[in-house]
């Protein structure tokens, strides 16, 4: 990330993690706001799926990087699109499941 | 609109497209000395022997002649046109495809595998085995074939060889795919009726079906290329694969005996899929202008004219079918089969609703049945997507 530092990667990382923690923590007290009740398990398969996209398009962007871009490009698409199709599942499974009567 | 007007505009649509077929078939003949003088710059003064059989001489030098023979085999898209250029000491000195109807990326992929180069060099009495091109068989098939066929005319008619035996074509057998389309149409037809019950529950087992079987075993969903196969006649040469012809055909016969869209409703597979994922978020068909369904009228009577006339049905292909299900198409495929299933999520059906080369096709059978047949009330037909989407 940061070439030729020492201690830049670390912060980096540290803030990312930290920024990560504040938008699941964010998601909560927003679903709160709209009275949705999402348990923490539900939550960590939601911040999986879209963690594991996350990483699909780093992927992709380091293929790129590597002047691979045409599979780069692919790699994106062919596992990406999943994720996507996957969290609205999840989504649709655990935000806006019906009332139980 | 006056009925005269409407009858003008159903009859110039098909004349326009005969026009368009009549000057691509003009266009296209006197072309083939041509293209056989153009597989390689070293071969000049080309003359033909007999049918499908010419005579060239390599470096322009009197002692050096080569036959070239040309073949045409039937592939995915209609015919593939193979020319072979065999000096006097047997050997194949070039192989060139010199036209097919099929998916471009298809027969790159094909070449770029060395298929062609394959054969260069190799004594025509002494032929190699060559695989088809797994991902690519009918494409491959029809170019092995053809140089099997370009070679034994040559071997035949100028160094008296045997005729051999035509090989078996490979894949998935053809009577299986016609039974199933059948099939398919009739399960479609019989959930239509008014007697049968679960009619919705029918028809989600039936798409499911349709996007396993249709989609991705047998790709025998159609396309605007199939359109342009079945007007310019290329089917009565032969095809490697009636399965997508058939199915559009069989779309047309029961739109017009049922006045009912069966193929769209309850087979398509890639509505199927769009409907599959917008029944995830529970999404409404995306908004629709008259301005969006007549650019999508010119737009498709703009590629079939384009098409016809350059007699390449599978330029005219811009749908995201092969990609979606084959993983077979263009960057600017790919890209659009992307944007599709994701929007899929947002909108039901957009393909259907903006898209789709299959609705103004369905409008044109349509339109011209309100003039030229009888009025009844069911001809009630609308563009709003979800109408043609009803199981009632």
């Amino acid at each position: 990330m940061f070439p030729g530092t020492t201690i830049l990667n670390y912060v980096f990382w540290m803030a990312m993690g930290l920024i990560q923690a504040l938008v699941v923590a964010g998601v909560y007290e927003w679903l709160k706001s709209f009275q949705k009740t999402v348990t923490w398990w539900q939550m960590g398969l939601i911040y999986g799926c879209f963690l594991s996209f996350c990483a699909v398009v780093a992927g992709g962007f380091t293929l790129v990087g590597e002047f691979e871009s045409h599979g780069g490009w692919y790699f994106i698409g062919y596992l990406g699109v999943p994720h996507v199709i996957a969290m609205a599942i999840l989504v649709k499974l655990f935000v806006f499941k019906k009332a139980q009567a | 609109m006056s009925r005269v007007s409407r009858i003008i505009i159903a009859l110039m649509i098909p004349l326009a497209l005969a026009l368009a077929w009549a000057g691509g078939e003009y266009r296209k003949k006197e072309a083939i000395t041509q293209q056989l003088s153009n597989i390689s710059e070293e071969i000049s003064d080309v003359v033909q022997v007999e049918e499908n059989l010419f005579k060239g001489y390599l470096d322009d030098s009197p002692d050096n002649i080569v036959f070239l023979a040309r073949a045409g085999t039937p592939s995915y898209g209609g015919l593939l046109n193979i020319a072979v250029a065999v000096d006097l000491e047997k050997k194949i000195q070039y192989v060139a495809i010199l036209d097919s109807k099929d998916t471009h990326s298809y027969l790159e992929k094909v070449v770029n595998l060395g298929v062609l180069e394959e054969f260069t060099g190799r004594p025509i009495d002494d032929m190699p085995h060559v695989d088809a091109v797994s991902g690519a068989t009918l494409t491959s098939s029809a170019i092995i074939r053809g140089v099997e066929q370009a070679t034994q005319h040559i071997g035949v008619t100028q160094f008296a060889m045997p005729k051999a035996h035509p090989k078996e074509k490979p894949g998935t057998s053809e009577y299986l795919k016609i039974s199933l389309i059948c099939l398919f149409f009739l399960s479609a037809f019989i959930i239509t009726r008014k007697w049968f019950k679960h009619k919705s529950r029918a028809r989600s087992v039936l798409l499911i079906l349709s996007v396993i079987t249709l989609g991705f075993w047998l790709g025998a969903q159609f396309s605007i290329a199939t359109v342009v196969t079945l007007l310019s006649g290329d089917w009565l040469q032969g095809m490697a694969t009636w399965a997508a012809l058939l199915c559009l055909v069989l779309s047309i016969a029961a739109y017009l005996i049922t006045k009912k869209n069966l193929f769209c409703t309850y087979i398509c597979p890639f509505g199927a899929l769009q409907e599959g994922l917008s029944k995830i978020t529970g999404c409404a068909p995306p908004p629709k202008t008259a301005w969006m369904t007549y650019i999508t009228r010119v737009w498709v009577f703009m590629v079939l004219l384009a098409a016809l006339y350059f007699q390449t049905p599978s330029d005219a292909m811009y749908e995201p079918f092969s990609k979606a299900f084959n993983f077979i198409g263009s960057g600017i495929i790919y890209s659009l089969t992307i944007l599709i299933v994701v929007a899929s999520l947002m909108f039901k059906r957009p393909w259907c609703s903006l898209f789709c080369p299959g609705r103004p096709l369905f409008f044109y059978l349509q339109f011209t049945r309100k003039i030229f047949g009888k009025k009844t009330p069911q001809q009630a037909f609308t563009m709003d997507p979800s109408n043609s989407l009803r199981t009632k």
